[in-house]
Parts: structure tokens; C-alpha cells; sequence
């Protein structure tokens, strides 16, 4: 999988691309957990994500309590129906802010 | 019937989705319903990579077998390791807001969630799991 980065003002535009699944999740988490110590606010567009598996939804909880604690808005967006299926199926479509 | 026996290490995490997934397309299996099983895959053959013969290394089978009326496939996975039940494992609870989650317990969940059938066993030193999912 793949993040590229686009700042925004003081926030910043995630593009991920791929699969975020046990064999990426360990560089997704990388990638993204320091996003939540450097910018103010993180728009995750998954649009090009085409599957995420537990591990996927892991790295997504870790970076939400992250940006929880220091008080940042995290939002998806574009995010697939068969992606959606597997938020709505483990409660994190009513925790993560998704749009 | 169609199995394939692998070295049970992540890295062939990929060579099982394949191969699972090239029967799964000549069933024209729907998308939905081959990536419920892929994020299956991704949850049960990643728990006896990391966990079965930690820390040696062993192999694990993977066996597809598709019923008809209704058309369904069977995945077992079978591994000669630790004997291991996954099913005992607590239902997180889904409800929770970010803080109050644990991370973890979530993949097993969605693959007794997303399945018709999930059953395990411990006999002759293997372990042995199967999925049902009904197309």
C-alpha cells in the first residue's frame, strides 16, 4: 500500500492506495501514527483502497485514539460500499467520522 | 477438491488469498462475498503464521471444497501446531467509542459474523477450521 500526503493549512489529505491487510498493515501504522503528532487535523481519502482486514481496522483504532488525545479531527472520505460492509460490521462506522 | 500446503509464514498470506480466490472466480463467486472470505484469509491464516509453531516454523493446508445447493464453498485450514481454538475468544464489544476499544479480538469476530458456518476441532495433533460461506 501506498500514503501519499497533502498538506492542507495546518492539516493534512492522506491518499492511501491498495490493501491494508497484515502483510501492509505494520507500514500503514508507520506511515500514519506520526501524521497524528504533526498536523492538526487528518482527512484519510480511500478512495484507491481496495480491502481492509482487521490488521487495516487496528491501525485505523490506534490512529484514532491518537488524534483523540491531542484533540484533532480524523475523517474518511470516498470510502468504498464492500469497505463500508466491514466498518458497519464491526461497530467503526458509529466510532470513526466518516463522510 | 483443491488444496494447497504452504510453510505457514505471513508471507504467503498472498499466495493463499490467490489461490483461494482463482476457484472463488470460476464460481463466479460475488465480490461481496469473496472478500468477507479474503479478510477471512487475512485473519486465519495470519493467526497460524504468527502463532502455531511459534517459534518454530510448519506448514499449513489450505482445502476448498465447494457444495452445491445452495452454492457454497468450504475453506479449511488445517496446521500441526499448538492446539488453538479461536472460537472461545470473546465477542468484542462493538458498541465502544474509540478510547474504550481494545485493539484486537475484531478479526475473529467479523469472520464468525461474515460466515454461514465457522467450526473448529483438535484431532490427530491438528488443528483444524473450517468456513462455510453460502454464495
Amino acid at each position: 500500500m501506498t500514503v501519499k500526503l497533502m498538506k492542507q493549512g495546518e492539516g493534512a489529505v492522506l491518499f492511501l492506495e491498495g490493501r491494508i491487510d497484515t502483510m501492509t498493515a505494520p507500514e500503514a501504522q508507520e506511515a500514519l501514527l506520526p501524521m497524528a503528532d504533526e498536523y492538526e487535523s487528518l482527512i484519510l481519502d480511500f478512495d484507491k483502497v481496495s480491502f481492509v482486514s482487521s490488521a487495516g481496522l487496528r491501525v485505523l483504532l490506534m490512529l484514532q485514539k491518537k488524534c483523540n488525545s491531542r484533540g484533532i479531527e480524523m475523517k474518511l472520505i470516498h470510502v468504498k460500499q464492500s469497505i463500508m460492509e466491514v466498518f458497519d460490521m464491526t461497530g467503526f462506522s458509529g466510532m470513526l467520522h466518516i463522510e | 477438491m483443491r488444496e494447497l500446503t504452504v510453510k505457514a509464514v505471513i508471507e504467503n498470506i498472498q499466495a493463499v488469498t490467490e489461490f483461494v480466490d482463482e476457484q472463488l472466480e470460476m464460481l463466479n463467486c460475488p465480490m461481496k462475498a469473496q472478500m468477507q472470505i479474503d479478510v477471512a484469509i487475512d485473519e486465519l491464516f495470519s493467526n497460524i503464521a504468527y502463532y502455531a509453531y511459534h517459534p518454530e516454523v510448519g506448514e499449513a493446508t489450505v482445502r476448498v471444497e465447494v457444495t452445491e445447493e445452495p452454492l457454497a464453498v468450504i475453506i479449511t485450514f488445517i496446521d500441526n501446531g499448538a492446539p488453538y481454538d479461536p472460537l472461545t475468544s470473546a465477542d468484542p464489544d462493538i458498541s465502544l467509542s474509540a478510547e474504550e476499544r481494545q485493539i484486537g479480538g475484531l478479526g475473529i469476530y467479523m469472520v464468525k459474523k461474515s460466515m454461514d458456518e465457522i467450526s473448529y476441532e483438535y484431532q490427530k495433533g491438528q488443528n483444524i477450521l473450517k468456513i462455510k460461506k453460502q454464495f
